[in-house]
């Protein structure tokens, strides 16, 4: 059992690193959309992350929090659409090069 | 029942660190988002169902099948929409990107991809050539030939691609070497001095900051990416593939060189916009073609009305102007002359598994194409 344990643990590990490395994507852009598209990943990777907590400690709260987190990203991802789709230009890109 | 689900668990874990190096490997917002979209829903999908298989307690399991399926129903959805975002609002695309299926679909704003042309200024003090990599010279005759009609120098550039070569210091040295041999043989054969220049990097950013506003491009029709070493893109034949992308991305006049040939007739596709007023105005105040006919054309709903055809006329002045029919509901030209001129290129790509896409102006017209 405590080998199951470890393996539960590595797989947080490894969940955790992917949310680091989208997280990385989220803070370099360079567009407000690429920001937003990390954030998507984010979301995703947080309800699997709630999963794996409720497994690692056992309690079944984290899986609410997982509940909770795929509703509210869906939610935060359609606003930020909606947003950018609005926006008049796209002032917040600084990372195309111009041909 | 304990083995699927630490198999579900560990694959869907796997699958999620896929989607984080696809958002931070891939090269535009688009293919990050379809990384992060599919293979972010099938990690975590494949993750809380292992959860649910760990878990006791039927609260447990309720709730997290409720999680997958707000997953499969909410992720795809917000994912279209911020893709369509993303397209509305300009996001770049990749450089290689050969094809956009939404251009007639959707509004694009400011697209950063490619060139304004409406606002670009419209005169010819310089051509700058580009001669094909293996040693075809027809960009650089043709552009010899258009710089001596209008007495304006010709500068002659050659351009290694890195993206094209590996990343070996020997092919890139043999690159270098033959891409000189190429300009030392194109320089010697034409009658006028040109200008050198030799360039590295992606094309359209090292062409670009070339380019003054004046200048006209004189592009091979075959395309010059393939540098005859190193790889060769499989999913693109490096051949004309890179071509539109690159002559959309110029806001100068470029023109798609074909084989020399003597120019007698040119055919106008007329949208009726004041761009191609302009142009045909200076064909024939500089004589980039020598003394040609002109012949309009026009996609079927755009057919010009007499006063439409009076500026015509008079923008032409003195070559003669005349008017044929439309063009044919596929876009084909009927009996064009051996420049077309155009606010826009042909639809679809370059190379299309070795078709040309000067068949798809007028079959077997293998004319110079003037995009304005």
């Amino acid at each position: 059992m405590g080998a199951l344990e470890i393996l539960d643990i590595a797989l947080v590990v490894v969940a955790a690193a992917a949310v680091l490395i989208g997280a990385i994507r989220a803070v370099i852009g360079p567009d407000l959309v690429d920001r937003v598209i990390a954030l998507d990943m984010l979301t995703v990777a947080g309800v699997a992350f709630g999963a794996l907590a409720a497994l690692v400690t056992g309690s079944t709260a984290f899986l609410d929090v997982a509940l909770g987190i795929a509703l509210l990203g869906f939610v935060a991802t359609i606003a930020f659409a909606r947003m950018i789709e609005r926006m008049p230009t796209d002032a917040d890109t600084d990372g195309g090069e111009q041909g | 029942m304990v083995i699927l689900a630490y198999a579900l668990k560990i694959v869907g874990v796997g699958f999620l660190l896929l989607a984080a190096i696809g958002v931070i490997r891939l090269p535009d917002a688009f293919t990050r988002m379809h990384a992060a979209t599919k293979a972010g829903t099938l990690g975590a999908g494949l993750v809380v169902i292992g959860a649910a298989m760990s878990l006791e307690g039927g609260m447990a399991i309720a709730v997290a099948i409720a999680t997958l399926i707000i997953l499969l129903l909410s992720v795809p959805i917000a994912s279209h929409l911020l893709g369509r975002a993303a397209y509305i609002s300009g996001a770049p695309f990749w450089q290689r990107t050969v094809s956009d299926a939404l251009s007639e679909t959707l509004p694009r704003g400011e697209d950063l991809s490619a060139g304004d042309r409406s606002s670009a200024v419209l005169d010819v003090s310089r051509v700058l050539a580009a001669p094909s990599f293996d040693g075809e010279c027809d960009a650089t005759m043709t552009g010899a030939a258009i710089g001596r009609n209008a007495s304006v120098p010709l500068t002659v550039v050659g351009l290694i691609d890195p993206a094209f070569v590996d990343d070996n210091p020997d092919d890139m040295r043999l690159c270098r070497v033959r891409l000189q041999q190429t300009l030392d043989r194109v320089a010697s054969s034409l009658d006028v001095a040109p200008t050198v220049e030799m360039i590295e990097g992606d094309p359209a950013a090292a062409l670009g900051a070339l380019v003054r506003p004046d200048d006209v491009v004189v592009l091979p029709a075959a395309g010059w990416f393939n540098h005859g070493v190193g790889k060769e893109p499989e999913a693109m034949s490096g051949r004309g593939e890179a071509l539109f992308p690159l002559a959309r991305r110029l806001t100068v006049p470029v023109l798609i060189a074909s084989a020399p040939l003597d120019i007698h007739k040119i055919t106008v596709i007329d949208d009726g916009s004041e761009r191609i007023l302009d142009v045909l105005a200076l064909i024939a105040k500089t004589r980039l073609f020598g003394d040609v006919s002109v012949s309009v054309t026009w996609a079927a709903s755009a057919e010009p009305q007499p006063v439409r055809r009076k500026a015509l006329e008079e923008a032409g002045a003195p070559l003669t102007v005349g008017f044929s029919a439309a063009k044919s509901a596929d876009g084909i030209v009927s009996n064009p002359g051996e420049v077309v001129v155009s606010a826009s290129l042909p639809s679809g790509r370059a190379d299309w598994y070795g078709l040309d896409w000067r068949d798809r102006v007028a079959p077997d017209w293998r004319g110079h194409y003037l995009l304005v």
